[in-house]
Formats: structure tokens, sequence, C-alpha cells
């Protein structure tokens, strides 16, 4: 979709999606749809400007430079505040150290497994912007972001820290396209979410960062911000280890959970940022869950048409597009959507909707039964 | 806020039900009768790390309603290799097993599984601290809201480590004392008799070695977690002890570095010391300093 928050915007508002063939990933038996960004690491780090950093570094530790270098040129971090990082990754180095392992074993360059680590990123990150803070990376899978988000908004509710970013990377890697293909829920179309069609999901790769703030914090600073993160919650479906249960039993526990901590009533909710990965079981399971918590379901989309399922990067992507909604008053598309699953026949946003937006629910859902809900509010 | 630690076990190099003893690298770890607390069906099915973490957190007394919050620097490598290992031998057709069981926090989400358990579930992945940063995440949940979390680390070991070791060259005394293993705490904001006062995550040596000194620990159990070992710090008058030479390296270490210490704390003695404080302070290369302090209560 392209690399900052204007680009993302231009591309949301176009309707057209960010996901076509992917070229860039070495050993794939046929051809795969995925959300590819067309740059290699080096042009990801410069567009960034960022040519001063080594360049063999891992594509997810690249993604998340480009994305925190922006966001470092938009707000004020540190200078005396009390900062912390909490990062997500599902595979890390996986694209780095796949490249070696699929190699022939004699030519390995076995410097390259050290960027496998998922805290390395961190590491990187942190000697690169000489920072000494808390920083911890989490990973769950498909919910890692949005968990990071929600410890990021304990630690600065708790009164420990003012500022922490928040986020999350993945890249694309043969083994997780093959992963999710060997499952059977790789679409060799487009993906579909919420479409009685949809056949599984299209990967993407991406990285997205959020610096969340104390209300005193950002008010000592002259900073106004528009959007509060106020609901957050982790529940464990605790059915398969990869499968969501038919109940949607933890994604009703983390959604209810999340209104509960952001002190709001269902009804209060103006747009869902649904997980919804168009893969036959998440979509059928989360619909469910979302009837079930919601006597009267509200607008509801998923931005993954748009830009794949990015992993653990997800979570936060697609916290900045439920802040992008309160601002602009605007429920994303649903892409590729013709029918209704015909047990729920729910009907998402069709099209990018205009309506007032005031509090924005988003899920992220991932294997080991891990069910993560934020709820986003205006000010 | 204290977490009171209220039971701990370990899946180590150690030997089962014996007291802590220094160990002769290299050394296999020492796996109990898993059968006595997991189904043998299921167990087929569970690869190491699975295995040792389910074991550790029932055995430390894991219940349906405690938040599970755990740490583990490299995941489930046995299964992500073992899936490499498909798309090299086999391009089309791979098995999706241990794709599955390759995710970091496969080993959580089946303690999950295993209890029916509901409650958050978390894993962190910050190399050798990946530990204490699931323990700090879990004393701000028993801050925010009472009752019990069960904390801990799981970390798997693979032979490519070794390789990876040598083309590197490594030390082969540190390379052989690559290990693996398990430890899980219960902890609660319920009083017993050990708590652990505090845990942070140092971006300098010097800042953790402070740390150390202001907690007024009668014993400082030192070690890296990280693959190549980086001298211990002076602590002046106060003693150390190595806690690989009990545990072995691995990035989830110190957290039978804290079991260990529990078990000291709770009476044992361990190479004559019988502290009522203790410090844990574990390196991760020049990067990370993990400082936890736990005390007689």
């Amino acid at each position: 979709m392209g690399r900052g928050v204007q680009e993302h915007t231009n591309r949301l508002l176009s309707g057209l999606t960010g996901i076509g063939r992917v070229h860039r990933i070495d050993g794939l038996p046929h051809e795969y749809y995925g959300g590819e960004l067309n740059q290699s690491v080096e042009e990801i780090l410069a567009n960034a400007g960022l040519t001063s950093i080594d360049s063999r570094l891992s594509r997810s530790t690249a993604l998340a430079f480009s994305a925190i270098q922006e966001l470092l040129e938009n707000v004020d971090f540190g200078g005396g505040k009390r900062c912390a990082l909490i990062n997500a990754t599902s595979v890390g180095g996986m694209d780095t150290t796949e490249q070696e392992y699929l190699r022939n074993r004699e030519s390995w360059d076995y410097t390259r497994f050290l960027q496998h680590n998922l805290g390395q990123i961190n590491d990187r990150l942190c000697a690169h912007y000489g920072w000494n803070l808390f920083n911890t990376t989490m990973s769950t899978a498909c919910s890692s972001a949005a968990n990071a988000m929600m410890l990021g908004a304990r630690l600065i509710r708790s009164g420990q820290y003012d500022q922490v970013i928040v986020g999350g990377t993945d890249a694309l890697s043969n083994f997780t396209m093959r992963g999710f293909e060997s499952l059977m829920i790789y679409d060799a179309e487009l993906c579909r979410p919420f479409d009685d069609t949809r056949a599984g999901l299209n990967l993407g790769e991406a990285a997205a960062y959020v610096l969340l703030e104390s209300e005193q914090s950002a008010r000592e600073r002259g900073h106004t911000a528009n959007v509060r993160l106020t609901g957050w919650a982790n529940a464990n479906d605790a059915f398969h280890a990869t499968a969501s249960s038919p109940d949607g039993k933890g994604a009703v526990l983390s959604m209810t959970q999340a209104l509960e901590v952001a002190n709001l009533q269902p009804e209060d909710i103006d747009y869902i940022n649904a997980h919804g990965t168009a893969t036959p079981n998440n979509d059928l399971s989360e619909s469910i869950a979302i009837k079930q918590v919601f006597s009267e379901v509200p607008v509801f989309s998923s931005t993954k048409a748009f830009t794949g399922h990015t992993l653990a990067a997800a979570g936060a992507i697609e916290a900045v597009f439920s802040v992008l909604s309160i601002e602009k008053n605007l429920a994303w598309a649903n892409l590729n959507w013709t029918t209704p699953i015909a047990d729920t026949g729910l009907v998402p946003a069709l099209e990018t909707t205009s309506l007032e937006i005031n509090h924005v629910l988003s899920n992220s859902f991932g294997f080991g039964g891990n069910n993560s809900t934020l709820i986003f509010s205006s000010i | 806020m204290k977490a009171y630690i209220h039971h701990a076990a370990s899946v180590s190099v150690q030997p089962l039900n014996a007291p802590i003893q220094a160990v002769e690298f290299p050394a296999d770890v020492q796996h109990p009768d898993y059968k006595d607390r997991i189904p043998p069906a299921k167990i087929r099915r569970m690869g190491s790390a699975v295995k040792m973490g389910i074991w550790s957190a029932l055995e430390a007394g894991a219940q349906s309603e405690d938040p599970i919050i755990m740490g583990s620097g490299l995941g489930c490598l046995k299964d992500s290799e073992r899936f490499l290992e498909g798309l090299r031998g086999a391009p089309d057709i791979v098995s999706p097993t241990p794709f599955i069981q390759s995710t970091h926090n496969t080993v959580s989400g089946q303690i999950a599984l295993h209890l029916g358990n509901h409650l958050y579930n978390i894993t962190h992945t910050q190399n050798g601290v990946s530990f204490e940063a699931s323990l700090i995440d879990a004393m701000l949940w028993l801050q925010e809201k009472q009752g019990y979390v069960m904390v801990g680390g799981v970390e798997e070991h693979i032979p490519l480590l070794h390789e990876i070791a040598d083309n590197l060259n490594v030390n082969s005394s540190t390379r052989d004392a690559y290990s693996e293993g398990s430890a899980f705490l219960r902890v609660g904001s319920k009083p017993s008799d050990v708590a652990i006062s505090a845990c942070t995550i140092a971006g300098s040596r010097e800042e953790a070695v402070e740390l150390v000194l202001q907690s007024k620990a009668e014993l400082v159990l030192t070690g890296n977690s990280g693959p190549v070992v980086m001298a211990a710090p002076s602590f002046g008058p106060v003693p150390t002890l190595d806690y690989t030479r009990f545990t072995g390296i691995h990035m989830s270490n110190s957290a039978q570095a804290a079991a260990l210490a529990f078990r000291m704390l709770s009476g044992e003695s361990i190479d004559h010391h019988q502290p009522r404080k203790v410090a844990i302070f574990n390196q991760y290369l020049d990067a990370s300093f993990g400082v936890t302090i736990l005390e007689q209560n």
C-alpha cells in the first residue's frame, strides 16, 4: 500500500488493493497473491533515509526501521520522558534464516542466523537510536501487535511510563506462505473476507508503530491527540491449536472484556475493524462472536483484502486504520465481497462509508487460541 | 508491589527429586515422566518445549483461572527446523504439523488448551531477558487484578545451535554448556514465604550492578543467557554464584535461576549458601541485563 500514513490513507480511499503477485520470495512452487512491498531491504532503508544502517539485517527489521523512522519524524519521543518500546513479530528474522537454510549447507553464512531471534529487532532499533529503555517483544502469532498495544496501555495506566512505542512487524517468507498453504487456508485467488465463497487468506508484509502517551505527558509538551486507546483485552479460546471455536468463545470474551475496560456498551461502537482473515473458520467464528456481543451489529469490515494478513503487524496496521477512521469519520471498505456467509447473513461495509465514528473496536486473533480486542475512541 | 511465589517447578539438567547440584557439561535435560501429568496420546504429538512447559506449569500448580505469561527467546526451534527441512525436501507438499507447532506461543497456547484456560495468555520473546519481561508483565497484572499468575520460561535446544557456535568460533566450554529446559512459578498477591520484590531489565551493566547493590541482597546469582559468555562484574563484598553451573546456558535460564532461588529461600542450601535475600543478575551479551530480587517474607 506504500510507506507512511498518507500513502495508506490515499490507498484506502482509492479502494485499490495492495495485494498482487508475489515476486521476491525464492523457492515458491507456484504463483501466490500477497501484500508484498516491492522493494529490497536496501531500498526500504534508503526510502526511509536510513542509509547509515548496515543493510545486513532481516526484512522484518528493515520494515520496522522504516515505520519507526516515520513515527519519530512526527512525534517528540524521549526528551526526559519515561519511555518504553513494546514490539511484536511472529517470525522475526525468518526471511533471512530461510534464505540460508534452503541453500546448499556447505555454503551457509552462519552469521545470517544471528538475525533469527525475534528480540534482535529491538536490539537493532535500540542500538541505532541510542535508546536505553524498557523493551520487549510479544509473539502470540497474529494477535501479537494488539497485545503489544495492550501492554503499552497498561504500562502507561500504571503510571510507570509516559510514552510507549507499540507496534509490530513481519515480512513475507517462504516459511509462513507455505505454512498457511499447508493448512489449506491460503487462497490461490484474491482473499474475500466475510464472503460465502472465501477460501483462505493472502499474506502480506508490513510494519506499523503507534506512540501511546499518557494524557498528562501529552499535555505537558503541548500536544493534542485526536484518539485515545480506551479498551483492551486478551482472552484465550482454549479450543484448538490453530482453529477458532464454533461459538467464538475467546472472541466473545476479548470483545466483552475490552468493552468493560473502556466502560462502553456494545451499542456505543460505531465501527468494527474485524480480524477477518478470509479463512472459512475465522470469519464464521468471528461473525458468530460479533452477533453474540452485538444485538445490533455495527458497520464492520476487514481491511485485510487491502493489505493481506500481515500477521504480527496486523493489529498495529489496523490500529492506524482505526485511528484514521475516527479522524476522518470513515468506515473502510471490505473489498472482494459478493455473498453473505449463509449461516450468519452479515454484510460488511462494501464501500468506504462516511458516518460519525467515535468508537472503533478492532479484533486480532491468532494461533494458540489467542484473541485480542482493542477499542479506540475520539477525544 | 511484591509477587509472592507459591510454587515453582522446572525441567532442567538438574536431577529430579534431588538436592541442587553443579552439573558437568555437556549435560542432557532430566526429563520427568510426562505420563504422570499428560495423557500419553497427547504426549506423542507434543514437541519437547511443549512437554517441558506443560509439565512444569502443572507441577507448579497452574489453574484454569491463572493468566499464563511466559518467555521464550527462540521459541519452538525443533518444529521450526522440521518445517524448513520439509520445505527443502518436498518442494510441493509439506506437512502442516511442524508449522502449527513452530509459533512462539505454541507452549502458552497448549497450556491454556490443556487447562481449558480462557485468561490472558502471552509469550514474550526478548532474547535472554524474555523471562524478566514476562515477570514484569505478571507483576503488573497482579497490581491490577490481584489473584495468581503463572509466569515462566521455556527454551528448546537443537544441534544447529552447536553448529552455528562452532562456525562463529564460540569457545567450546561455552558451547558445551548450551542446554534447554523450562521453569514456571505460580506467583500471587497473597503472601507466601518467598517474595519477588523487584524485576528490572536494564540496558547497561552499570545500571544493573547498581540495582543489585541497592537491593542489599546477601547472594548474587550471576549468569549468561546469551550464546557468548561475558565475565560477571564485581559486586564488592556480596558473594556470587554462577547459576549456569546448575542450569546450563539458554535464553530462558533465568526462569530456572528464579526457581533455584525459590528453593534456596525456602531453606535448601546450595554450595553452603543460605541467603535470606537473593539477586539474580542475568546478562544477555552486552545488550540486556535482567535483575530480579527475591527474598524471604
